[in-house]
């Protein structure tokens, strides 16, 4: 517990000494909510027949992507480059020959990104709120519960790339391919009750799909299902079980 | 009885034979050097010790353990300085040392140990501001702040100007009086003459001597006269083994 203590405090050192990296992944998100005022249209009602959607405008559809957009740049390409970049320059492979193991080194970097998470969510809702006038979340304990245990899925997610990866890089590339897949199952193009059904299904059994299925339903209709929390949690387990046991300290 | 063995230990990857059969022991605080060419197999050997890699045939003990197998067991009690590390360039040097006392059970005096490598007054600097000297010293403290019976320094000297040569050569003497079992990996010949117990010379993965520096140059004829008896009698080892290998093409 100490050792994972000590690397959390100087990992927070480091990124208070470098914020730059959050900036950078705080970009995709505030591009989404920057459509409300580029992109003719996205202000007005959606109309139609379902009284619970039809004053709501399509920008209002992007706010829970966007939360998960923020999420996941942070999870899949900041928290993996930064793991890349210590094995790159030889700090994981110094590292590996102290009696600290590869689970408390990911723990730290954990802890520091939630700190980034946090920022972003805050950041991400912030422009939405007083910028874009969205509404709040009608279930703001089921959102908070799925931003939560969404964290959890990405960053295990993110883990497998930080587990690998030779470099910042290597790790940034990799987690670009699969940003691009998460954001097609997140719904970047087809938000909401946009999405096709057959896809709308697919996407539900992925992280990234599961978590803004879930934030969309706590957002507009204030119900959600067990089943998200499920997929996410799996995804969790399989996903940190297999980072575990393919890290490389070199 | 050895602190550290390493017996029969064979070690490829994929087509390159980085270690064969390779034998030797390291007694209780005694400073054993490792020699050889580059790509002898020098680092490997290292990180077989440190349980980095592991053999494909053959068995390392390190205090008893097998590095591979029971790792925090070793890591615990060696410390290591390796080649190709670094730290994170904004991390200064106290809270570098604060964080690996940190990693272990029973840490030194993180004041004391820099004081040891004569970094008191480097405290707040950033590991990226340090000079080639002081980055070197500051691995050394690194890997004695968990106060390791066994220290493996791996070329530490390399790049060092010959003040910070000199310098590093009482350090690692200083840590031998400590009570500490040094294993120095290095390509310096005055450096092994001036402080190693005993070496063995690696060399394309086997090991072709072991034994002390004076043993090599006694054993090698017409090097008594010359200033670098120990070099010379370095080279025709390894002239000798790239003629008998040859012979036997």
């Amino acid at each position: 517990m100490r050792a994972t203590i000590a690397l959390t405090k100087v990992e927070t050192l480091l990124l208070l000494r470098n914020p730059t990296s959050i900036f950078m992944a705080l970009l995709p998100a505030l591009l989404l909510m920057l459509q409300a005022y580029v992109i003719p249209g996205t202000t007005n009602p959606v109309g139609g027949t379902d009284r619970a959607l039809a004053d709501l405008r399509p920008i209002d559809f992007f706010v829970p992507v966007a939360v998960a957009v923020a999420m996941a740049s942070i999870a899949i390409t900041n928290y993996p480059s930064s793991v890349g970049s210590y094995r790159e320059t030889g700090i994981l492979r110094r590292l590996g020959v102290t009696p600290v193991g590869a689970h408390r080194v990911l723990l730290a970097q954990w802890a520091v990104s939630a700190f980034s998470l946090g920022a972003a969510i805050l950041l991400t809702l912030s422009v939405a709120w007083f910028a874009i006038g969205t509404s709040t979340p009608r279930n703001p304990a089921a959102a908070t519960a799925i931003v939560l245990v969404g964290a959890i899925a990405m960053m295990a997610l993110g883990s497998i790339i930080a587990a690998v990866a030779p470099s910042a890089q290597a790790a940034y590339g990799l987690g670009l391919l699969v940003f691009m897949v998460t954001m097609f199952t997140a719904g970047i193009w087809t938000p909401g009750p946009l999405m096709p059904e057959t896809i709308r299904t697919i996407s539900a059994f992925t992280p990234m799909g599961a978590m803004t299925q879930a934030l969309t339903d706590a957002w507009f209709t204030g119900t959600v299902s067990l089943l998200p929390f499920i997929v996410m949690t799996v995804w969790a387990l399989l996903a940190s079980a297999l980072a575990i046991r393919v890290f490389r300290w070199t | 009885m050895p602190i550290i063995s390493v017996e029969s230990v064979r070690k490829t990857f994929g087509e390159v034979l980085a270690i064969d059969d390779l034998t030797f022991a390291v007694d209780e605080n005694e400073i054993f050097g490792i020699l050889g060419p580059n790509g002898a197999g020098k680092t490997t050997t290292v990180e077989c010790i440190a349980g980095t890699i592991t053999p494909d045939r053959g068995q390392v003990t390190v205090l008893g353990a097998d590095p591979a197998r029971q790792r925090s067991l070793v890591r615990e009690r060696v410390g290591y300085q390796l080649q190709s590390t670094a730290l994170p360039p904004a991390l200064r040097v106290g809270e570098a040392m604060e964080l690996f006392a940190a990693f272990y059970e029973s840490p030194a005096d993180v004041g004391s140990m820099l004081d040891l490598v004569g970094m008191t007054g480097e405290r707040r600097r950033p590991f990226g501001k340090l000079s080639g000297g002081q980055q070197q010293r500051l691995s050394i403290a690194l890997a004695l702040v968990g106060q390791p019976q066994v220290a493996v320094f791996d070329e530490l000297t390399t790049g060092l100007d010959p003040q910070g040569r000199r310098d590093a050569w009482q350090l690692i003497e200083q840590i031998r009086n400590r009570g500490i079992t040094v294993i120095l990996v290095t390509h310096f010949l005055d450096e092994a003459e001036r402080l190693c117990d005993r070496i063995a010379i690696i060399d394309k993965g086997r090991s072709r001597f072991i034994g002390s520096p004076t043993e090599l140059m006694d054993a090698t004829p017409h090097a008594s006269t010359s200033p670098h008896r120990l070099e010379d009698a370095y080279l025709r080892l390894l002239d000798q083994d790239t003629a008998s290998t040859a012979r036997g093409m």
